[in-house]
């Protein structure tokens, strides 16, 4: 009788002991394995609205980005609300690296041409990195002839440069925030205005559902604009993300499309209602056809 | 006596059961959506297999944070709008070998066992029927599966404007190759 028990007992405490080391290897497997701590997905796009995001473009994409300004909704219905002016800026950006990305582009305003590099120097950790660091560096030139023939522009008359920091973080699946302190210098003025100017940008992010986001970009003009002619840049607006799409659309006081002239030339002012409606349209292809060799 | 002869069987015991048992840090389970419009494809090769020879049980988990996609956007996107793999971290599957033939490490032979048991993915459970293939080669025991799920019975839903792009039926194969488990236990 008593065998049979002990029999019964080490029986039992086998299968017992069986049962739960499957589990446990299973486990064990797991809290061994290091996991893919980088975040992502901070913005759905490389641009708050105006300003660069600390998003970067994905290694080997091609970002077409379309870019449109309206004139100011309190023009009316005469003019449908601003839509009958339009400013555009075309914009391939070029995902070099999962790190780095270069741009080019164009904007109607002042015939502009830009371009720009991005580097992405800290990326934020879910255990770990708090936040992403990324900075910018760009120069833009106007190719506009000077209507006045007396007084020829030279390149270096026509070009403007910025460099920003940008300082983000992922608060939760909804929430984003960046700050990213910038230097706008411009070689042509107005008399009695500063050639180098410094501007912070605040852009935040809050999700409405898994494809769109409300957004707010905002530069503070720290020193330097005559206000009496510059108001710092504010935009408003929604993200939609179709695919390989995003639309965000936005209200502005802001009709540059580029750090130089949203920082620098933005006169209207919310308060008098003075804002216009805008989009950007990015549509992503991707450059690169590796197969997947690893299976 | 008794009791350390006792001590001494159970101990065997055990240790014959861990001999059953394999382990697979590295499995690679590819999934493919096939449309006329395009073919997505991701891998993954830090599967986690368990599998018991003894028992039958079949156990998987894999982080869906690691499926490495061509297209970086769509990598995203599967992580961000799809699996919402920040919620979901893995995908799991528990399930039983239906009959388990005896299976010697010593002789080469393929098999192919009925497996059935609970797929776990974007928060769903699911019961899957499916065949896996097993072969032993020198002493080696690597494993393939190839079955369907259904995007719907996971909850994952395909905005209409995408909906030509990515397939309902998702093909989900795996390729695994074991070691086995040495620890006693």
């Amino acid at each position: 009788m008593k065998m049979k028990i002990y029999y019964l007992l080490s029986f039992s405490l086998v299968t017992f002991f069986h049962a739960n080391a499957q589990d446990d290897l299973l486990k064990k497997l797991e809290s061994e394995q290091k996991s893919n701590d980088k975040v992502s997905g901070a913005f759905k796009s490389s641009r708050v609205i105006n300003g660069h995001s600390i998003e970067m473009l994905g290694a080997g994409l091609f970002d077409f980005r379309i870019l449109h300004r309206f004139g100011p909704v309190s023009q009316g219905i005469g003019d449908l609300f601003g839509l009958d002016q339009a400013s555009m800026r075309m914009g391939f950006d070029f995902g070099i690296t999962n790190n780095l990305t270069l741009g080019i582009g164009r904007t109607t305003y002042k015939k502009e041409i830009d371009a720009f590099i991005k580097y992405r120097f800290i990326r934020q950790e879910k255990t770990g990195m708090p936040i992403s660091l990324v900075g910018v560096i760009g120069v833009s030139v106007f190719t506009y002839k000077n209507p006045d023939p007396l007084k020829p522009l030279s390149f270096n008359d026509r070009s403007g440069y910025y460099t920003q920091l940008i300082v983000g973080r992922k608060f939760s699946e909804a929430f984003s925030l960046q700050v990213s302190p910038t230097l706008v210098y411009r070689n042509m003025i107005d008399v009695g205005d500063s050639k180098t100017i410094y501007a912070i940008g605040i852009g935040a992010r809050h999700k409405i559902s898994k494809r769109v986001a409300f957004v707010v970009d905002y530069h503070l003009v720290a020193n330097g604009l005559p206000m009496s002619v510059g108001t710092n840049p504010l935009s408003i607006g929604v993200d939609i993300e179709t695919g390989g799409h995003v639309f965000q659309l936005h209200f502005s006081n802001a009709t540059g499309m580029n750090e130089r002239s949203f920082i620098t030339e933005t006169t209207n002012s919310w308060t008098n209602g003075d804002f216009r409606f805008g989009f950007n349209l990015s549509r992503i292809f991707n450059l690169k056809k590796t197969k997947n060799k690893a299976y | 006596m008794k009791k350390i002869l006792l001590l001494i069987l159970g101990m065997q015991a055990l240790h014959l059961v861990a001999q059953e048992r394999f382990f697979c840090r590295d499995a690679a389970i590819k999934f493919t959506s096939k449309t006329s419009f395009e073919n997505i494809e991701a891998v993954n090769n830090q599967g986690l297999f368990v599998i018991d020879l003894k028992t039958g049980k079949v156990e998987c988990s894999v982080l869906l944070k690691s499926f490495n996609f061509s297209n970086a956007l769509m990598q995203e996107h599967f992580n961000e709008n799809y699996v919402e793999s920040a919620k979901y971290p893995r995908a799991y599957f528990k399930g039983d070998i239906q009959s388990i033939p005896t299976i010697s490490l010593d002789k080469n032979a393929d098999y192919t066992l009925a497996i059935k048991g609970i797929m776990q993915l974007h928060g769903q459970l699911k019961e899957i029927t499916t065949t896996a293939n097993l072969h032993i080669k020198d002493s080696k025991l690597t494993s393939d599966c190839v079955f369907d799920i259904l995007l719907e019975e996971y909850a994952i839903n395909v905005p209409k404007l995408v909906k030509d792009k990515i397939a309902d039926r998702i093909t989900i194969s795996t390729k695994a190759i074991y070691q086995i488990q040495k620890t006693g236990l």
